[in-house]
């Protein structure tokens, strides 16, 4: 797995919408509403995430004729993957905490 | 109809795609359009993918012999261009009166517009160039090119002196400069901004190109008759209908979309030449 990828905003969105449900089956549609990102920017993360090794894709395993739709494709990080992610993500979290009133009036005055 | 709409955008869309990923992807959009509730929400999922790029450009096989082809159609295309437009376009430009402005400012305009489309369309047909010179270098090649091209011109017409020669050397060097800056900046992905350095580029090296010339004096230029005495417009008219500006617009653009339409060989191809 590349453990060198970009974490750009999108990205980070697309992650933390896996990681909130880590052992879920997620499909491209109800990871644009969680993540907030239209079609056109969501495949291409999902594709790079994908050859980076962090997701697994797999198809929907369905008769389309009996369900009157085609398959859908699934991603889900891969065990690898998720504690990367998380720590990915709280550190992420962590740059952009806003700091606290006391640190800051502290470091004003140094 | 909307359904048939989507359907061609997705499939537009996918054929930006890497070949490896192109069904895959265009299978899973599909499953999703399907299962969209509204119109306008197909829509704007279709059409969101068919405005967006991959996150990787497909490798493209271009046979060496094609690449040759282009390669000398970009020359022709850069040499006979440039000594068939200059001068045709002085039996427009030269000469005016309030009569023929209104018509020559129209055709100044159309001109520049129709360089820049010239240029494009050439690009999108000789994409094959960049197997042949490296993307890096074909501003480079396509300013050299062009001004050995413009200097003959200029040299067998007679027009040809030291200011001249010596304002279309800066006019190369500010060139080459320029567009080799946009073709790194488009490198790095910013292909917004590499547009942005190539429109900077045309008015910067047009004025190199005319250091020595009325253009520079803008007051002989006996302009004040016109646009009812306007400075801006007037000055506008004054070099929107210059044919070496319309020879550096197209030159530019031609050399620009070269450089963003360059497509990576793909992997086999490129270990094979690696290996011999």
């Amino acid at each position: 797995m590349n453990t060198e990828l970009r974490l750009t905003v999108p990205v980070a969105r697309v992650l933390a919408a896996l990681v909130a449900d880590p052992s879920g089956d997620h499909y491209g549609m109800e990871l644009m509403q969680s993540s907030g990102l239209p079609s056109g920017t969501l495949y291409p993360i999902l594709a790079r995430l994908t050859e980076a090794g962090w997701l697994d894709k797999r198809w929907e395993d369905i008769d389309p004729s009996e369900a009157g739709r085609p398959a859908r494709a699934y991603y889900r990080l891969t065990p690898a993957a998720l504690p990367v992610a998380r720590q990915r993500l709280a550190e992420l979290h962590e740059q952009t905490r806003p700091a606290h009133p006391h640190v800051a009036a502290k470091e004003a005055t140094a | 109809m909307i359904s048939r709409l989507c359907h061609t955008l997705l499939a537009r869309a996918a054929r930006r795609w890497p070949v490896d990923l192109r069904a895959a992807m265009l299978a899973e959009w599909q499953a999703e359009l399907h299962v969209l509730p509204t119109t306008a929400q197909r829509l704007r999922y279709a059409a969101s993918l068919a405005t967006s790029r991959p996150h990787r450009e497909g490798a493209v096989l271009i046979s060496p012999q094609r690449a040759v082809a282009h390669g000398l159609l970009w020359l022709a295309l850069i040499t006979v261009l440039p000594t068939v437009y200059l001068p045709l376009a002085l039996n427009w430009t030269s000469g005016m009166d309030p009569g023929t402005v209104v018509w020559q400012t129209w055709v100044a305009g159309g001109s520049v517009v129709a360089a820049a489309v010239l240029g494009a369309v050439c690009g999108s047909l000789t994409t094959g160039v960049t197997r042949v010179i490296e993307p890096m270098s074909v501003a480079r090649w396509t300013v050299g090119v062009g001004y050995v091209t413009v200097v003959a011109y200029y040299l067998v017409g007679g027009g040809l002196d030291g200011a001249m020669l010596t304002d279309m050397t800066y006019w190369a060097l500010s060139a080459v400069a320029l567009c080799t800056l946009a073709a790194k900046v488009a490198g790095a992905g910013w292909r917004l901004l590499s547009w942005v350095i190539v429109v900077i580029a045309v008015p910067v090296t047009f004025w190199f190109a005319h250091l020595h010339s009325a253009l520079s004096d803008f007051s002989a230029l006996g302009m004040e008759y016109f646009f009812g005495g306007e400075y801006l417009p007037a000055f506008l008219f004054a070099v929107g209908k210059q044919e070496l500006l319309h020879v550096i617009i197209f030159l530019f653009v031609y050399a620009h979309v070269l450089v963003l339409r360059h497509r990576a060989a793909p992997v086999a191809e490129a270990s094979q030449e690696v290996a011999a």
